[in-house]
């Protein structure tokens, strides 16, 4: 435009057409917004939320993904393998599980569908990290690139332990590291071989097999009731209503009574005049039946066994269930003491009650259990580290200690004093739970507790089903568990 | 070996892209002519290089010569379509006209990826539309009565879209066309221009309550049979049109106030009353939750955007066929998957300088009824990529219409091609406008020198006023019977008097002494004067409604001042 100095007229005009743009230009600005509130979202949902929709099991994608990657190995936390792809001359793959049943539940398996972490880091043990000249060489080669291999935090000697511990009962265990939350070993009883899940398919999915839940993750999935192991949350909530434990004291005549129902001490056994850590150490049934009806808000109670972890979900490596409670002012009294004792409509699962002790062992932090330390290429390169993540700060400080001491006194001289002569601390709390019928007195058993040697401690969580009165083999597996963690 | 080659070209096509978009964000606004060119240049290059390198990977991957047969298709078109711009239509905005080919080159990549027949077929109707959009600019230019036809361009609109929900209704099911001798039109593609024009014409000189109310009756109609056909789509972006353009025209915060509430109003009572507009909420707010069936869709465009990652999986290397409507509804999840989520970013904002190029004219526009239809048809594109953009990737509720000039559909490209010429049809005008001031100013200066000629011959004899005033009679009438926007307006007096500057000058250099061959000089000016008659009633419509008497006055005062202080001189 060879347009000269601008006249007057044009200079009316365009000082006119300034003031008359302006609507023009905010009409566009929103616009512009509107595309980058795209631009970010974009961004966003990449970052946010592609993982889960990658691993989504509708995913049809990753099936595709497998014709040109060689799926990844899952690791132990020291390398040792848990799960591997092996090519033949042929060039067939097979997945191989060296540990066969050990793992079952929290590595998977791959055929008829597939669970566990084989499941949950599909996409992941189907993307290749590999380095560029690996890439180039297997290219050439006209090879499959190498997928990913996913390191756990899984440590093999304890799984072991743990699998032996419970030996042929049903039952779970699962053993978290108290500061980090880090799973070191996950055990569900009955369990089955990811390596023949083929052939044994038919087998597995029998009726008998399909009623014993062989393929659920106990620890994870499986609710019980949690019974005496709930005491800690009653416990909490004294504490929290009342500010200490020093002014309780109780007298058990073996039974209490309240609105014409009764509750029993194990063995209706009376422990006469108690403090609050007797009550505890004891597992006394009447004086925290007594504390549940009389002495604590239902409000109060409800409030602490949610902060606790009870009807919350939580998005983990693995799937998990919701723990259950349930108690409000319209709840019976009958109800309600068996509410404070763990009995009543209240289910938790293994891990939800390792949670709990891992709280109180972290001085009120609970973390999440966390499976994965870190995604590796197939040359050890790490692609990505997984910090553990923390579920909140559920209990105060203070709480956690006062709660610490009484979980004490029931490995010096409580329900758990089979511990008492290992050389270090524990504190803990049994449970006998019982379960279906009342009349057949069955009952599972429990046993929730940590390490207390101020190094590298371990929260561990046994559930035993129909591991029967008098005797508690939760606290036995427990203890062979806790010396072959110290054993080295 | 293969392999590395496809990994590698997709960084070198995103690089491509960043480029090109970044050119294109900067060229918006660019005032100097000599860097926009050499920029619409570089962009023509980067848009030549990404598609042979697309088309050759994708010929490599496929093996089909059929890509290397598009590729020549689309380099032919592009090369043509920009000589012919470059040579006929010397005015036109060469930012639109690359943002154009570029939009359609990744249109066809992703296109002839996912099928080589469809992408054929896309390109003849592509050449077709050029064809066509070629002759527009001309109409838009040349026909002026266009701007007087709001009641037409309704009652056509409102026509047509009744007529496709009647033939749906009888048909059965939610037809959103009309297959006319084996092409399917999309009405509401078409109807979205004639919507925009009507809106223009109707609000271009009255923005009386009334008027605004009988846009709005008009308006609801036109949306009111879309929701009726469930082209929710459709519905939503001729709402905000309607909105943009009122609120613009109008300069009153408070229709757009009235406008969104109303929107919000609306949106609620289809929730309720309609049980497609649940489904799409409900999808929109959990597509896993009827993943087989109503979320199907949504989902495997979900799983598409995150199978590429930031740099997407490169041509032929993922699985964009899995995704339903890949070509057509969904063509930026395909996109996303295979070329990556930062060249989809990239592409948003490519739309983003589009639109930009094409409001950025409403802003140079004298002409109120121009300036409306370029803000209302800018308004659709961006509302348009919008909703789908959001669409596909669950940012928002998916509407299920194209990406235009990106996604397959005849109609969908056709129509932005058309709204795209009008657009070069408005850049055209407003370089005629600028023509136009050059030579108001080359007039005033020359009658400036005439009169000081004059007054050197007539030093003794006054100047007559009653010739003066003779001429600015005549002036006046046509003036009052020549447009309607004169004749329109309550206060009649201004007039006379906004022609009063120009016309005692006009007026003396007609009637003076005949200093040198006065029929010559008669009848060059006979041929002025209509010019700048014309230039002032650019100038008058481009006003401010309300100060537009006023404007007048004050331009007609100083162009008299002018002309008194030659004539002391």
């Amino acid at each position: 435009m060879k347009r000269k100095k601008a006249s007057t007229t044009e200079n009316i005009a365009r000082k006119r057409q300034r003031k008359s743009v302006r609507p023009y230009r905010i009409v566009s600005l929103v616009c512009v917004l509107l595309f980058l509130s795209l631009a970010v979202y974009m961004a966003y949902f990449q970052v946010a939320e592609r993982d889960d929709i990658l691993n989504s099991p509708y995913n049809k994608r990753t099936e595709q993904l497998a014709e040109k990657v060689t799926r990844g190995s899952i690791l132990a936390g020291d390398g040792t393998v848990l799960a591997r792809t092996d090519i033949d001359a042929q060039g067939n793959e097979t997945r191989v599980y060296p540990y066969s049943d050990l793992f079952a539940h929290t590595v998977g398996y791959l055929d008829y569908g597939s669970s566990g972490l084989e499941s949950s880091e599909n996409s992941v043990l189907l993307t290749s990290h590999a380095d560029l000249t690996d890439q180039v060489s297997s290219d050439i080669k006209d090879e499959k690139k190498k997928g990913d291999n996913i390191v756990t935090t899984l440590n093999v000697n304890l799984q072991q332990a743990a699998s032996d511990a419970i030996g042929e009962h049903k039952g779970a265990v699962f053993v978290m590291d108290a500061d980090t939350g880090n799973v070191l070993a996950d055990v569900s009883k009955p369990a089955f071989n990811p390596n023949s899940i083929v052939q044994d398919w038919s087998t597995l999915t029998s009726e008998e097999n399909e009623s014993s839940g062989v393929f659920v993750n106990r620890a994870m999935q499986g609710l019980y009731p949690p019974g005496s192991t709930f005491k800690i949350v009653t416990a909490l909530a004294y504490l929290r209503q009342y500010g200490t434990f020093d002014n309780f004291s109780f007298r058990c005549t073996g039974s209490f009574e309240n609105s014409g129902y009764t509750i029993h001490c194990a063995g209706n056994k009376a422990h006469g005049e108690e403090t609050f850590a007797d009550a505890m150490a004891n597992s006394c049934n009447c004086a925290f039946a007594s504390m549940a009806v009389e002495k604590i808000d239902k409000k109060i109670l409800r409030e602490t066994a949610e902060e606790l972890g009870f009807n919350a979900s939580y998005s983990l490596d693995l799937p998990s269930s919701k723990s259950k409670f349930t108690l409000d002012e319209n709840t019976p009294n009958q109800l309600t003491m068996q509410t404070g004792i763990g009995q009543g409509e209240t289910l938790a699962t293994p891990m939800q009650m390792c949670m709990i002790a891992d709280a109180v062992a972290n001085g009120g932090t609970m973390m999440e259990p966390n499976f994965i330390s870190r995604i590796e290429n197939t040359s050890g390169a790490v692609v990505k580290t997984i910090n553990s993540k923390s579920a909140g700060t559920v209990m105060t400080a203070d709480e956690a200690h006062q709660l610490t001491s009484i979980m004490a006194a029931v490995v010096q001289n409580g329900t758990a004093s089979t511990l008492n002569d290992l050389p270090y601390h524990i504190a803990g709390k049994t449970g006998t739970a019982q379960y279906g019928d009342v009349s057949e007195g069955k009952a599972h058993s429990w046993f929730t507790g940590f390490s207390r040697t101020g190094g590298e401690d371990i929260v561990v969580c046994v559930l035993i089903e129909d591991g029967g009165n008098g005797n508690a083999p939760a606290v036995d597996a427990a203890k062979q568990i806790f010396q072959k963690y110290f054993a080295g | 070996m293969q392999e590395i080659i496809v990994q590698i070209s997709k960084y070198v096509l995103l690089f491509l892209m960043a480029l090109y978009t970044f050119l294109a964000l900067i060229s918006i606004g660019q005032k100097d002519a000599v860097k926009r060119r050499g920029r619409a240049n570089s962009q023509l290059a980067i848009m030549l290089i990404f598609d042979g390198s697309a088309f050759i990977i994708l010929f490599m991957q496929s093996g089909d010569v059929k890509m290397l047969v598009i590729l020549a298709g689309l380099v032919l078109y592009t090369v043509l379509i920009q000589l012919l711009y470059r040579l006929i239509y010397k005015k036109a905005s060469l930012a639109v006209l690359n943002n154009m080919c570029m939009l359609l080159s990744i249109g066809f990549v992703i296109q002839s990826r996912l099928g080589t027949s469809t992408a054929i077929k896309q390109l003849i109707i592509v050449a077709g539309s050029s064809a066509l959009g070629l002759v527009i600019p001309v109409i838009i230019r040349r026909v002026k009565t266009m701007r007087n036809l709001g009641w037409i361009y309704a009652v056509l609109g409102i026509l047509l879209l009744g007529a496709v929900f009647a033939f749906g209704r009888i048909s059965g099911g939610a037809n959103l066309s009309v297959t006319i001798g084996g092409v399917s039109f999309q009405f509401s593609e078409f109807v979205k221009i004639t919507f925009v024009f009507f809106i223009a014409s109707m609000l271009r000189n009255d923005v009386s309550f009334r008027r605004v109310v009988v846009v709005t009756v008009l308006a609801a109609m036109h949306v009111g049979i879309l929701v009726l056909s469930k082209d929710l789509g459709a519905a939503l972006i001729y709402f905000v049109a309607y909105i943009v353009m009122v609120t613009v025209a109008t300069k009153k915060g408070r229709y757009a106030l009235l406008g969104v509430g109303g929107m919000a109003a609306a949106s609620v009572a289809a929730y309720h009353l309609f049980s497609h507009v649940r489904v799409r909420v409900k999808v929109w707010k959990n597509p896993f939750a009827d993943y087989e069936g109503t979320g199907y869709q949504i989902v495997q465009a979900l799983f598409g955007v995150c199978a590429g990652g930031w740099f997407g999986t490169g041509l032929f290397e993922g699985n964009p066929e899995m995704i339903p409507l890949a070509k057509e509804d969904f063509t930026y999840a395909a996109i996303c998957e295979e070329l990556g989520v930062l060249f989809g970013i990239c592409l948003i904002f490519l739309c983003m300088s589009m639109y930009l190029q094409i409001v950025s004219i409403s802003t140079k526009l004298s002409n109120r009824f121009y300036r409306l239809v370029s803000i209302g048809l800018g308004t659709e594109y961006a509302f348009q990529v919008f909703l789908t953009v959001g669409g596909t990737t669950k940012f928002i509720p998916m509407t299920g219409i194209t990406l235009p000039l990106v996604s397959y559909g005849g109609s969908s490209v056709m129509c932005t091609m058309i709204m795209l010429a009008i657009i070069q049809g408005l850049f055209m005008i407003r370089e005629d406008e600028d023509e136009e001031h050059e030579l108001l100013e080359e007039i005033i200066r020359r009658q400036n020198e005439k009169e000081r000629q004059m007054n050197r011959a007539q030093r003794d004899t006054r100047p007559s006023a009653g010739m003066g005033t003779r001429v600015l009679r005549g002036f006046t009438k046509r003036n009052t019977t020549g447009t309607r926007a004169v004749s329109n307006r309550k206060q009649e007096r201004p007039v006379d008097v906004r022609v009063t500057g120009p016309a005692p000058a006009g007026s003396r250099k007609v009637t003076g002494p005949a200093s040198v061959k006065p029929s010559e000089n008669r009848r060059r000016d006979t041929a002025d004067e209509k010019k700048l008659r014309k230039t002032l009633e650019a100038y008058q419509d481009s006003l401010p409604q309300e100060k537009q008497d006023v404007d007048i006055d004050d331009l007609s005062r100083k162009i008299e001042d002018e002309t008194e202080k030659s004539l002391n001189y």
